[in-house]
């Protein structure tokens, strides 16, 4: 069951199967959020909530047949919200595939096979380590710059007093 | 030996042998694969490869899941011979091959459902 701290994620097949057996398995085995859809166009309306990741199928027009395809919304995605990570899935075993999918922002890519339910759990815990890598910088840049500050101010500040005297009429330091 | 075409083994592995939810997948197989084979047949007659490319691309995994290795060969040749536009005098009777093959497997799995 995903709690306040489960990280959000969207899965988006237009197989109806695979979309409910890989649903099952990560939320039996992830703390996630997870928010299905059948074409990439419902995905790219929904951006707004602001997914940490993307599991996309590489094909996504075997039943709306004029659905845009997953390299597309891929495109789509990283142009809208880059800091969204997005694991591809297709039935291609065709490295092509896999190079085209990575060159257009991918960070991963999972061949549709029995194994691609732990592979595409396995993916997912690395996006989540790669995120808070990157939260973590974040966060050390905003403290080395906070701590900068108040050096700065104690600095100035400490100038300011022995430049005004201020310093030198506290009783306890007087002669 | 069996002669049936099906396996369950992976989606009892998958499901830790919960039989409702291997139901529940089966029968998502059965109101979706009859059409994709009906869409096959259909633009395999038309020549429509590209069609036949996505729709034998679409049920690949399936029958991977169902446990129809038997046509695991078959629907890759389907896929790739529509794709490239190569060995195009071996996709009828591939089609075929999967059709009668999928019949029997709509028919196990079936009873699968009715049995459990």
């Amino acid at each position: 069951m995903a709690d306040s701290n489960a990280r959000k994620i969207f899965l988006v097949d237009d197989d109806p199967m695979h979309l409910q057996m890989l649903k099952d398995h990560l939320s039996s085995k992830l703390n996630v959020d997870i928010t299905t859809f059948s074409t990439g166009e419902d995905c790219l309306a929904n951006l707004d909530k602001k997914p940490d990741a993307i599991i996309l199928d590489y094909y996504l027009n075997s039943v709306e047949k004029n659905a845009a395809n997953g390299i597309e919304i891929l495109k789509k995605i990283k142009a809208t919200s880059p800091e969204t990570e997005v694991v591809m899935l297709s039935g291609q075993e065709k490295i092509d595939i896999a190079v085209e999918t990575m060159a257009s922002g991918a960070f991963d890519y999972v061949i549709k096979n029995e194994s691609s339910f732990l592979r595409t759990e396995n993916k997912l815990v690395n996006v989540f380590k790669h995120k808070k890598l990157e939260d973590n910088v974040k966060l050390y840049k905003k403290g080395i710059i906070a701590m900068a500050i108040v050096v700065v101010i104690v600095i100035i500040t400490s100038i300011i007093l022995v430049q005004t005297g201020i310093a030198t009429e506290d009783p306890s330091v007087s002669f | 030996m069996s002669d049936k075409v099906t396996d369950l083994t992976f989606l009892g592995s998958f499901t830790g042998n919960d039989t409702q939810k291997i139901k529940r997948y089966v029968q998502m197989f059965l109101d979706r694969a009859p059409e994709q084979v009906e869409e096959i047949r259909t633009s395999l007659g038309t020549g429509d490869y590209a069609q036949l490319k996505g729709a034998a691309h679409s049920l690949k995994p399936q029958l991977t899941y169902m446990g129809i290795k038997s046509m695991e060969q078959e629907i890759r040749d389907i896929e790739e011979f529509s794709g490239s536009g190569s060995n195009l005098d071996a996709l009828p009777p591939l089609v075929e091959k999967l059709e009668v093959t999928l019949k029997q497997a709509f028919i196990e799995l079936q009873d699968y459902i009715n049995t459990h």
